[in-house]
Formats: C-alpha cells, sequence, structure tokens
C-alpha cells in the first residue's frame, strides 16, 4: 500500500537510516582484494584507509567486506606487509 | 554540413557559429557537455570567444550581463537551481535590454533535487521578459540559438532569451543534425553592434541608473517589446527558410488540427512523438491534431485561439505545473488564450519530468478521445511501491498510520554512515568523510552542499546517514548550518553542527554564506573535500584547482593560482583551522576532534585526490595525498587560537614526484616543473614565516565573542 505511507512524508525526508545499505556496491568490482591473513599483521592501516568501510576488524582477524568493496585496491596498494593482493574476479570462481 | 551529434555539441556548433564574444556559466548537470564542447573549440581556434569560468550562476549571468552592457555578444548555459540562482541579474538583464542567450538545459528545480526535464526552471521565469524558444529536438536547438540571437538583439525587442532543449532527452542524446555554413550563419545574424546599451568615452551613457515613477513607463517598454517580438519572430523565421531552406512556422506549428476532434497541446520533445501517433490514429479514421507550442514568451495567444478556436476537445500534455492552479502551466495558458473562444472541452495531463514511451502517449491519447467530459489528470503513479516503504524502511506501516516509525539510534561503536555509498571506487572524499564522522557520536546533524557526495549520500528513498542529516542548495556552505545551529541552541537541543562540503562549495558558490557563519561564530565544523575542481560535473576548473592542472574548461592548464582559502579563514581571527589529508587518518581525525570541541566555528581543509578528475588508477589515491604532504605542495598546518603550526615532515620529496602520477599535469614542461617547485617552496617558506609570527605574537585569543540567550553580544559591549 504505497500511497498512505507517502502520505505521511512530505519534503522527501527519509524516515529510516542507512537505507543505502541495500545498494550492494560490491557488484562494481573488477578486481577482488584477497587477504592472506599469515602475512597479516594487524595494523588497521588499511581499515582507516578504505573509503568505503570494507575493512572488518574482528578481535582476532581482519575480514574484507566483499558485499560492498569496489575492488579501488587502496587496501592492496597501502599494506606494507603485502598481505592483500588484487585478483580479478573472474578467476576467483 | 550534416552531423551526428549529441544536443549538447549541436548547442556548442550555434554558439561558434553566432560567433559569440563573451560567454560565462557555471558547471550545473546536465551543461557539462556543452561546456566541453565550447571549450574543445576555443582551444583549437574555431571559436573567438572570451570565456569566463564563473564562480556561481549568480556570477555566470552577471558576467554576461556585464559584457553585453559592453557592447559584446554573450552566451550563457544553466539548468534547474542554477537558472532560480541567476534570477536577481536575469530580471536586471531584461530591465536594462541586454540581449543575453541563455541555452537552459531543463531540469526539475529543487528541491529535491531532481534530474529530469520538466521545464520547472525555465517556466518559473514566465515574468522576467525573456523570450522562450521550446525546442522539440537537436536541430530545433541549431536553428533556435541563431534566431534567438537574431530575435532578441533587434532594436524592437533588446531583451533576454532562453534557448530551452531538455536536459539529458536532448542535451546527451544523438541525432543527426544539419550544421549551417559560417557564411549563411553571418548572413542571417549581423555582427552585435547595440545603439542603446554599449560603452564609449566619447559618448558616456549611464545604464542601469534606479527608477521610480518611471518604473512602470519602463515595464511598459519591456511589455511592449515581447509583443512586438511576435513579428520580428515571424520576419525571422522568413528569412530563415530563405537562408537555410527549414522552415519554422512561426510561433506554433499545427499538424493536421483542421477537422480534429481531438488537438494535443504540447512542447518539447513530446511533440514528436504525438506527431506520429497523430497519423497512426488519423489511419484509423481517429481525428486527432497537434498544436506545437515552439515559443512560450511572448506566448501565441492569437495562434492558439486560431487554431483551437473549433475544436471540440483540446488535450494539454503539460510537464510543469503551477501549484495552486489545478492545472498546468501551460494549460492555464492555453485555457487563457481561448478564453473568449466557443471551445468545447479542455483537458489536462500532467506528465513532469517523465521519460514517457510512444505507448506511454497512445494511452493518453485513447483516454482523451473516449474520456465524456473534460479531465485534469496526472500521469501513472507518484511513487513506487518500494521507494514508498524504503522512506519508512523497517517499519513503514506505522508511518502508514500517521505514527513514528522506530528508528533505532546509532549503537555504541557503529559508524554513523551506513555502507553502499554511490561514489567512485577508490574515491577519498568520502574516505576523508568517513574519517571525519568516527569523531562525532549520535547527537550530531550532519549537513551538506551540493557536490559528488551529495549525488552520493542521499537520494531518496536511499540515504547513508544513521544520524540526522538536512540538506539545503550548493551555495548555502554556511547559511544553512547557522540556522540549524541556533534553532538547535533555543530549542535545548545539545548537538554538534557537522557540515561538508567540495572546493566548489567553499571557494567559490559557497564562500559567501561560509565567511558570513564564520563571522558571526557559530559552532559548526566545516570540512572541504577539496579534490580541486567541479568533479560531479565532468571536471570543469574551480577556485580550488591548482596552477597548470588540466581540466576541461582549462585544457591547456589553469593560468591563475589556486586560491588560498585557508588563509581567508584566518582572517576571520576567532576560528580554529587546519589542513588535513586522507593519507594521514589520525592526524585527521585528531583535528576533527578540536575542531568539534573548539567552542567556534572549526574548519578543515581535506586534499582528497580524485581518481577520475585528476587521471589516476583508483590505489594510487593515498599514496598521491600522501605525496602532496610530502613534497609540501599541500603542506598540514594549524591555526589556533592565532598561532599558526606546520607539521614538518621528515623528507622533503620533490614536488616532480606528486605531479607525474597525475594525468592531470601530463602536459608539463620540464620549466614548468621548474616554476612549480619555486612556487611551492615559496609559499612554504612563507607558511613557515607566519609560524614563527604568529608564534612569537602568541597571546590570547583575539577579541572573542560569547553567546547569550539572545545571539551573539559582543564581551564589553
Amino acid at each position: 500500500m504505497p500511497e498512505p505511507v507517502m502520505r505521511y512524508i512530505r519534503g522527501g525526508a527519509i524516515h529510516a537510516r542507512a537505507t543505502s545499505v541495500l545498494v550492494k556496491t560490491g557488484g562494481w568490482r573488477v578486481f577482488r582484494p584477497v587477504l592472506d591473513s599469515a602475512k597479516c599483521k594487524k595494523c588497521k592501516l588499511c581499515y582507516w584507509f578504505c573509503p568505503d568501510s570494507c575493512i572488518v576488524m574482528r578481535d582476532d582477524a581482519v575480514e574484507i567486506d566483499y558485499d560492498y568493496c569496489k575492488g579501488c585496491g587502496i587496501c592492496s596498494q597501502e599494506c606494507p606487509t603485502g598481505a592483500i593482493s588484487m585478483m580479478r574476479e573472474e578467476d576467483q570462481g | 554540413m550534416r552531423m551526428f551529434l549529441s544536443g549538447s555539441e549541436a548547442l556548442a556548433h550555434a554558439v561558434r557559429l553566432c560567433r559569440v564574444d563573451v560567454m560565462s556559466a557555471y558547471p550545473i548537470t546536465p551543461n557539462g557537455p556543452t561546456l566541453l564542447a565550447c571549450y574543445d573549440f576555443i582551444r583549437d581556434g574555431e571559436m573567438d570567444t572570451v570565456s569566463v569560468n564563473a564562480e556561481s550562476e549568480l556570477g555566470s549571468m552577471l558576467i554576461c550581463a556585464g559584457a553585453s552592457s559592453v557592447g559584446a555578444r554573450t552566451f550563457n548555459c544553466t539548468a534547474a537551481q542554477g537558472l532560480a540562482l541567476m534570477r536577481e541579474p536575469l530580471w536586471m538583464a531584461s530591465g536594462m535590454a541586454l540581449p543575453v542567450v541563455v541555452a537552459v538545459t531543463s531540469r526539475e528545480i529543487g528541491s529535491p533535487q531532481g534530474l529530469m526535464s520538466d521545464f520547472s526552471d525555465c517556466l518559473s521565469e514566465r515574468d522576467a521578459s525573456v523570450l522562450q524558444f521550446i525546442c522539440e529536438d537537436h536541430q530545433e536547438v541549431v536553428d533556435s540559438l541563431i534566431m534567438a540571437y537574431r530575435v532578441s538583439e533587434d532594436p524592437r525587442v533588446l531583451l533576454p532569451s532562453f534557448v530551452v532543449l531538455e536536459g539529458f532527452r536532448i542535451s546527451h542524446s544523438y541525432e543527426l543534425v544539419e550544421i549551417p555554413d559560417q557564411e549563411s550563419v553571418d548572413r542571417f545574424l549581423p555582427r552585435y553592434a547595440p545603439k542603446h546599451a554599449f560603452v564609449d568615452p566619447d559618448y558616456p551613457i549611464t545604464q542601469g541608473a534606479g527608477a521610480f515613477s518611471h518604473y512602470y513607463g519602463m515595464k511598459h517598454q519591456q511589455w511592449r517589446a515581447m509583443l512586438e517580438a511576435k513579428e520580428v519572430m515571424a520576419e525571422a523565421c522568413r528569412e530563415f527558410a530563405q537562408i537555410f531552406g527549414r522552415a519554422y512556422p512561426g510561433l506554433v506549428e499545427a499538424y493536421r488540427t483542421e477537422d480534429a476532434e481531438l488537438v494535443v497541446v504540447s512542447a518539447g520533445t513530446i511533440v514528436s512523438m504525438v506527431r506520429e501517433l497523430v497519423d497512426e490514429f488519423r489511419k484509423k479514421g481517429k481525428k486527432v491534431g497537434l498544436l506545437k507550442i515552439r515559443v512560450f514568451r511572448p506566448f501565441p495567444e492569437e495562434e492558439i485561439y486560431a487554431a483551437l478556436r473549433d475544436a471540440p476537445h483540446v488535450l494539454v500534455v503539460d510537464r510543469a505545473v503551477s501549484p495552486g492552479r489545478t492545472g498546468g502551466v501551460f494549460y492555464v495558458e492555453v485555457a487563457s488564450a481561448l478564453a473568449t473562444a466557443h471551445c468545447g472541452r479542455i483537458s489536462n495531463y500532467i506528465i513532469g519530468g517523465k521519460d514517457l514511451e510512444t505507448e506511454d502517449v497512445r494511452l493518453i491519447l485513447e483516454e482523451a478521445l473516449e474520456a465524456d467530459g473534460s479531465f485534469i489528470k496526472w500521469h501513472g503513479e507518484l511513487f513506487d511501491e518500494r521507494a514508498s516503504k524504503l522512506s519508512g524502511f523497517l517499519d513503514h506501516l506505522s508511518l502508514a498510520q500517521g505514527e513514528r516509525p522506530r528508528i533505532e539510534p546509532v549503537g555504541e561503536g557503529q559508524p554513523l554512515i551506513g555502507q553502499g555509498r554511490t561514489t567512485c571506487a577508490g574515491c577519498l572524499s568520502i574516505g576523508a568523510i568517513k574519517l571525519c564522522m568516527e569523531e562525532f557520536d549520535k547527537d550530531t546533524v550532519v549537513t551538506n552542499n551540493s557536490g559528488c557526495l551529495m549525488a552520493a549520500v542521499a537520494i531518496f528513498p536511499l540515504t547513508i546517514f544513521r544520524v540526522p542529516h538536512i540538506f539545503f542548495t550548493y551555495s548555502n556552505a554556511g547559511a544553512g548550518a547557522s540556522g540549524i545551529e541556533v534553532a538547535l541552541k533555543k530549542l535545548g537541543k545539545k548537538m554538534k553542527v557537522f557540515l561538508f562540503g567540495g572546493d566548489g562549495a567553499f571557494f567559490d558558490i559557497g564562500l559567501q554564506t561560509f565567511s558570513a557563519a564564520l563571522e558571526r561564530g557559530h559552532e559548526i565544523v566545516f570540512v572541504c573535500y577539496d579534490n580541486e575542481a567541479y568533479m560531479n560535473t565532468g571536471v570543469q576548473r574551480s577556485g580550488s584547482t591548482p596552477w597548470l592542472a588540466k581540466t576541461k574548461t582549462t585544457p591547456l592548464g589553469k593560468m591563475e593560482r589556486k586560491k588560498d582559502l585557508m588563509k581567508i579563514v584566518m582572517a576571520h581571527g576567532n576560528v580554529y583551522a587546519a589542513t588535513a589529508s586522507p593519507a594521514y587518518p589520525q592526524d585527521l581525525m585528531g583535528k576533527v576532534r578540536k575542531a568539534k570541541n573548539a567552542g567556534r566555528p572549526a574548519f578543515i581543509h581535506v586534499l582528497c585526490p580524485c581518481p577520475s578528475g585528476w587521471e589516476y588508477p583508483e590505489e594510487k589515491g593515498i599514496e598521491i595525498a600522501r605525496l602532496a604532504v610530502e613534497t609540501r605542495f599541500f603542506p598540514l598546518y594549524e591555526y589556533d587560537d592565532g598561532v599558526v603550526t606546520v607539521r614538518k615532515g621528515k623528507k622533503r620529496v620533490p614536488v616532480e614526484e606528486y605531479l607525474k602520477r597525475q594525468g592531470r599535469f601530463s602536459h608539463l614542461t620540464a620549466s614548468q616543473i621548474v616554476e612549480i617547485q619555486r612556487y611551492v617552496d615559496r609559499q612554504y617558506e612563507e607558511l613557515l614565516s607566519l609560524e614563527a609570527m604568529t608564534r612569537k605574537r602568541a597571546r590570547p585569543r583575539t577579541p572573542s565573542s560569547r553567546r547569550t540567550k539572545g545571539g551573539l553580544v559582543h564581551k564589553g559591549s
């Protein structure tokens, strides 16, 4: 029932938060960052540098959020230990 | 010559052929390709036009008016909010009889900021004494621009013109267009030699004087000129047909209207579809006709009366509405033109900026043929179900019942902005804003300016925010945020105000309101994500573009230096200001923390590399941002309590290392690089001496102001 909802929304206000999470920008990716945990020193540089907040810091591990990662490669470029390599999406299966 | 061109390129060809002396425009979607095409002609020496990159639409229109008052032929190009912002000088230009021609790449006027073309921008200038040509296709854009100069500059008219082409539908689509030769255009359009508005030291005249009791008479002159423009247009159309072989029947075009049971009245691209459908319906024995309105001002009252007075049913298909009137803008105009006629029924279909297909228009026509009485209708669904649900997201049912839906406040440790940000891959502008947001909490109001990030952070029903977010316009850098700040205080809400905007917003169009907010002392954290050009509209030069950098509007490199915004900010005195870089996240966040707790206006200038505008591979962004600092091209420093503190790096990298990684500097010669190095060194030395000087004379804050309930009161007053 779309119309009743819109009757109470004026001025284009969005009565919700972070609805953008529905846009899975990971679909844009051509190259995929792949993390070699053995080389990772958990320095968090990739966490700070990733413009799309796709590096997830867990207590004991670093994970990459492929739902939203656009594959820009900044993490791989900046990783001081070379723990992240960029692979073509189709080579990943 | 027949060429396959976009509407924007066709328009640029016409500007070239009209031998425009001065053009000025401010980038706004969708005028980017027109600017690009014009600059290509200028670069290649095919167009002898001076183009001024304005700091706002207000500026661009005044630049055109200024040039026109000297006696130059001028061109401007804008849309939507841009046209709204140039309203004051537009009325001034028509009042001063300055025949400026403005191409309006029509777009929905905000808020909400839309992108479709619905003529709401141009038609709302109905009373500005501006001629308005509304184009059906690419060819008509070229022909109308040439005719617009001819009619506007005619001594009987002397008023500005709009040449309206639908944004995207015409500006970004391609068609075969006949581009006339220069000789023919010169024959049709003589050089502009005004006898009423010019500058001559031997014959000084005063232009733009005020008028009290004489306003009335001068308005009558505009009114009369507009009516006389009809005859001038008719003459122009006749001569145009002789020279170019393309006949325009005047202000309207009637197509198979004579015996029609139903006549469709409309303007713009939709007319092409209706014309085909008229033939189709006629074949089926249904008598349908078309009346195309080619010129909205002067309005073809008599022509409409003559064509429609016997029509049993008239259906006006409108894009723009005039809220408060039931029917659309053209409907109201057409109905009034027919007021004294024995007209049957007048119906109205309002289609807004929608992209309709032939099938949609066929259904509209069939509905009108079957209707018993007259009607006024909006086309199709107003909202799709998904958008409707999303705007109330998890709890849209309570919203539907008029209740507040449950929106969980942002949780501890949860980022204030969500993912799904539709910025380019490797965009460091959003990277910098992400870092800034780390320092704020749920008690924050975020506001921002138009720009790249606006297109990526909140497009209904999507938003990245988990905290209150309010967007106004491009030029609001400080004013909207000032209003938010004082109202929060007045209403007893203890919240921080965080504003981010691009370099266009801070250096150019929003500088005025930004400066005013600093001067008034509002507690706002301003962050400028400076990517050194208008990236969202396709990389046009801004006041922030560095010396010699290439953009679409500085194809040979910008000849002027970058505006030193930090100095301007520091000149306000009682502010906290800093430069920062996404390559130094801890430094950046530390500065945001200081800014947030400064208790006075705070400004952070962040240099944000842009892969598409600076032309480098996406993954190199942080490296380039770091090099900007290491080469001292963009030194990191703070201004706090009147003291400048420079963050000095261990090493000094040659500026060439920074420049050579970017396509926008790829044209530089070795000697230019040496010059840039010299400039960077000099600037850095100046900064160090500023640091030394301010430290020496370090003293308590310059006259600070305190706040009372009623507003700002200076100490001691």
